[in-house]
């Protein structure tokens, strides 16, 4: 039984589609044979929907009832209207349609209907733009899907066309109005993603916009030269680009469209003839070009946009690696098909992968690879489908669909037993023959490693024996393992926990941690909550930060169980079971079971703010002037110039970012969105800065206790606590050294453990905790059971009993509130 | 996090590996594991450690797996790691 893989690249200017199905790498193509179809979608009066080149051809006539570059506008609420039919969309919905024809094409091709594929988003996506993907190709029809950075895929599929691989790779791509460049580092058959890099508004339309200012230049020359010739003395022409008038716009457009043409033209000729008889006026008179444009001139005007994007490979490897260490560079997207790009990418970066790589579908193909390395096949369980051999032994098989080692391990577990029993298995390789020595089944489990053939798929036959030697029928009878890259988890950028009402943190994932990921922990509430609007709440903070103090911490939302949803009293000290979950895609769920009522409360959390929506943006951007402002403040006390001067570049940054705001504001959609990438931009540097000083003055604040801990191990600490002590002491002063909050905090933490542990060793250990609890008694939520336990202590230390004082304590503790202000600074956490 | 994790949660006895673990045996026992775990293979949700088994799901394999691949990470690791003490081989090989 073969599997297939389907990827979609879902583009902004063109999308298309690959299936590969363990050996063979397919683009797929229209009924029209393009293997490309433009993001373009038109609604006929009718209401009738046209995609891809039926729609485009509509640009051009009827641009009210036709869109493209929706995809800039995905994760926004934003409503495209189509007057004609009276219909709106979402940018979601018209990229459904375009997934749905997508997937028309593979079911002309290749007769089946695939209702799982890896889908492809920028690797600049943020949460609310790649779920939009998602629920996109959920309409289209698709159960299952797995995103992919675009970078990776286009990596993986230049890997797999590539001979030899190597080490360090840049991925190139511009497209038709961005341009991501992203670095990448291949080694023992693993990919990994270093970082990444761009611009949102660098693409092939801003090549066209300088070709067709050309034309227009050249326009008016030539009327300006017939006009002298004749000695006429009419208007000047004079075409506008921001001018309201529509027949401006109309000849602005079609010159546009006639730049393009000519610019794709240029790609492949010396020298290309532009021109254009359109039933527009301007100023009076008829739009009638007729110019030739040659290669240089046109190469020319492109060269600053070039340098552009060439410098932002620089930034990019500069940032992040050696000079000199980059071994190649992949070309991806339209316009990397200009000599020009080729030319100097090659002479200013590194050579270039194999030519033979298709710039245009290689995101498509590496994306269907990719669902081979993740076992995301078309179909679904296909060996629930073979009707025949139902009697017989059946096992179920654990291996990697697609495997860089050569080696890989299959393992197989007897589920079904049937007579004759089998007690032995043999795998056999199609592809090159080699077959394994008989197995024996041990508790009904077999683990062999086999050997695959290189850069394709291999079929293994699955043989059994019984107890004799002689074959017996097993199930499933074959299995396939495809050899090539596999790439790594994609890791957690940020450590994510739970605020604490005593001010720490839970830290549910650390950052690092590969994604996807879940963990439950069992928290209790500090209130009780009474049903009913005014009972109250219980609050739980969800925070991302590298510091186990929440008011180091950023809160990215929370989880409420209010009163309102409660039937009945939760008395303080209530269990609650705490869940996040984490996607590949970074978007996160939280959960809070309370057993005791047997009652789930889901939250939805926002990681990151994005899209074009006003009043998030201003929010955004008032909250990010405000520590920018703080940052700056501190930079003046402290003399820092250095700083003072990296700020003001900061906000001149921000005070862009605020025009643009209000030029969406004014209805520039565009505007919105680069203002949207800036201020996350802006807000990752930010952040990073603030961590830095957070840890600072960390160090400073923290000096004293690290003393006293030390002190106490020193005094009670045992031989061994005391050399673990030596270590986190180097390690901690390395982290403060290198900046990694990370590592310090671990550290920190274990020096304190290493402290507390020798106190409570200390004779007076558990009095001192006593004592402490116990002046606050007056704070108890229960001051009955405050001041019996009291009392009992109090016995207990007479006594010396310290394991009876010690289970006192502890009580104590649970009866006392965390301090008012603590609280405050962990956002009002209800848990411990 | 616990000082005892540094120990018993040490990715190297997570994975069932000894310090000087190649980066293909890193993957290989990774993949080994999860395998094992999905097919509920007894066992193979505990490790040994000097200090007794513990318990292990395929989260802490794929963190222990990720930790393990970053050289860095893996020094770290290796620096806690007391080979000298561990009672035997990895049970399973
Ligand atoms: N042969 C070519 N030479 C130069 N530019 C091209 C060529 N083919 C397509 N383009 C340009 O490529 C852009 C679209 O690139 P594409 O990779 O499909 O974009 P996206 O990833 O944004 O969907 C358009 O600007 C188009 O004009
Ligand atoms: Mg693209």
């Amino acid at each position: 039984m073969k599997h297939h893989y389907l990827g979609i690249d879902l583009g902004t200017s063109n999308s298309s589609c690959a299936l590969f199905d363990g050996t063979e790498l397919q683009v797929v193509r229209s009924e029209r044979g393009s293997s490309l179809i433009p993001s373009v979608v038109r609604i006929s009066p009718k209401g009738q929907i046209f995609t891809g080149s039926r729609a485009q051809r509509y640009l051009e006539r009827d641009p009210a009832n036709t869109r493209a570059e929706f995809k800039r506008l995905m994760g926004t609420e934003q409503q495209m209207l189509f007057p004609a039919s009276g219909q709106s969309k979402t940018p979601t919905e018209l990229s459904a349609a375009i997934i749905s024809s997508l997937l028309d094409n593979v079911e002309q091709q290749f007769n089946i209907r695939p209702t799982r594929a890896t889908v492809t988003v920028p690797a600049l996506f943020d949460l609310p733009q790649s779920n939009a993907t998602a629920e996109a190709a959920a309409m289209a029809g698709l159960e299952k899907i797995e995103l992919l950075q675009e970078p990776v895929a286009s990596a993986l599929a230049a890997g797999w066309n590539e001979e030899s691989l190597q080490q360090s790779w840049l991925v190139y791509d511009l497209g038709g109005g961005t341009f991501d460049a992203s670095l990448l580092e291949f080694q023992d058959g693993m990919l990994r993603v270093v970082a990444h890099d761009g611009d949102n508004f660098l693409g092939g339309r801003d090549f066209d916009k300088l070709l067709a200012d050309w034309i227009i230049a050249a326009i008016e020359q030539e009327e300006k030269q017939e006009q002298e010739q004749e000695e006429e003395h009419g208007q000047k022409i004079s075409i506008q680009r921001d001018s309201p008038d529509k027949d401006h716009k109309k000849a602005i457009q079609l010159i546009t469209l006639a730049a393009e043409e000519t610019k794709i033209d240029l790609s492949t000729r010396e020298e290309s003839e532009i021109s254009l008889f359109a039933d527009v006026e301007i100023d009076g008179q008829p739009l009638d070009i007729e110019i030739t444009i040659d290669r240089t001139t046109f190469e020319s005007l492109c060269q600053p946009l070039v340098d552009r994007s060439i410098e932002i490979c620089n930034r990019l490897l500069r940032e992040n690696m050696q000079e000199g260490k980059l071994d190649q560079v992949v070309l991806v997207g339209g316009p990397s098909m200009m000599p020009i790009i080729r030319e100097q990418v090659a002479s200013r970066l590194a050579p270039i992968a194999s030519g033979s790589l298709d710039p245009m579908t290689l995101v498509a193909q590496g994306a269907a690879l990719h669902g081979a390395s993740t076992g995301l096949s078309t179909e679904h369980d296909i060996e629930e489908r073979s009707e025949e051999n139902k009697n017989s032994n059946k096992f179920i098989l654990q291996h990697p669909t697609m495997s860089s080692d050569l080696q890989p391990v299959v393992i197989g577990r007897l589920v079904e037993k049937s007579e004759p029993l089998v007690t032995a298995v043999q795998l056999i390789n199609q592809a090159n023959q080699w077959s394994s020595d008989r197995i024996p089944l041990e508790d009904d489990v077999f683990m062999l490693d086999v050997q695959l053939q290189v850069k394709t798929g291999n079929l293994f036959t699955l043989n059994g024996f019984d107890k004799d030697g002689s074959p017996v029928p097993v199930r499933p009878e074959t299995l396939s393992i495809v050899h090539g890259i596999s790439i790594s988890d994609p890791p957690l950028s940020r450590s994510i926990g739970v605020a604490l009402s005593n001010g720490g943190v839970r830290r549910f994932f650390d950052r690092g941690t590969p994604l996807p990921i879940k963990r439950t922990f069992t928290h209790h509430s500090v209130d009780t909550v009474l049903p009913g609007k005014n009972g109250g709440a219980i609050t739980i903070p969800v925070v991302q930060g590298e510091f186990n103090e929440a008011r180091y911490c950023r809160s990215i939302g929370s989880l409420i169980i209010r009163g309102d949803s409660l039937k009945k009293a939760l008395p303080t000290g209530t269990g609650i079971e705490i869940t996040l979950e984490l996607d590949r895609g970074g978007s996160l769920k939280a959960q809070a079971l309370v057993p005791s009522i047997d009652k789930l409360f889901n939250g939805v959390l926002h990681l990151i703010v994005a899209g074009a929506d006003l009043d998030t943006l201003r929010a955004e951007a008032g909250s990010l002037r405000q520590r920018l402002s703080d940052l700056q403040k501190q930079a003046f006390k402290s003399n820092n110039r250095k700083k003072v001067s990296r700020y003001i570049g900061w906000l001149s940054e921000m005070e862009e970012a605020e025009r643009d705001i209000a030029s969406l504001q004014g209805g520039d959609q565009d505007a919105g969105q680069r203002a949207g990438y800036s201020l996350t931009s802006l807000a990752a540097k930010i952040d990073q800065e603030e961590t830095v000083r957070q840890l600072e003055q960390r160090c400073q604040e923290d000096e004293l206790g690290i003393l006293y801990d030390c002190d106490w191990i020193r005094d009670y600490g045992t031989e061994r606590e005391k050399s673990m002590l030596t270590r986190a002491l180097q390690t901690l002063e390395q982290a403060a050294k290198a900046k990694d909050p990370d590592q310090y905090s671990r550290q920190r933490e274990v020096i304190s453990k290493l402290g507390t542990t020798a106190y409570e060793r200390s004779p007076d250990g558990w009095a001192g905790y006593f004592e402490y609890a116990a002046a606050r008694i007056h704070e108890a939520g229960n001051l009955k059971k405050g001041e019996r336990l009291v009392w009992d202590g109090r016995k207990a230390m007479e006594k010396n009993d310290q394991v009876r004082l010690k289970k006192i304590v502890h009580q104590l503790w649970n009866l006392l509130p965390a301090d008012a202000k603590t609280r405050q600074e962990s956002f009002d956490s209800g848990i411990r | 996090m616990k000082v005892a994790d540094l120990f018993l949660r040490n990715p190297l006895y997570i994975l069932e590996l000894s310090a000087n673990a190649t980066a293909r045996e890193i993957e290989r026992q990774a993949g080994k594991i999860l395998g094992m775990m999905e097919l509920e293979v007894h066992n193979s949700t505990r490790y040994p450690t000097p200090w007794g088994s513990q318990p292990r799901d395929a989260a802490d394999v794929r963190l222990a797996r990720a930790e393990l691949r970053d050289p860095v990470r893996f020094h770290f690791h290796s620096f806690w790691f007391l080979e000298a003490e561990y009672p035997q081989a990895p049970s399973r090989n």
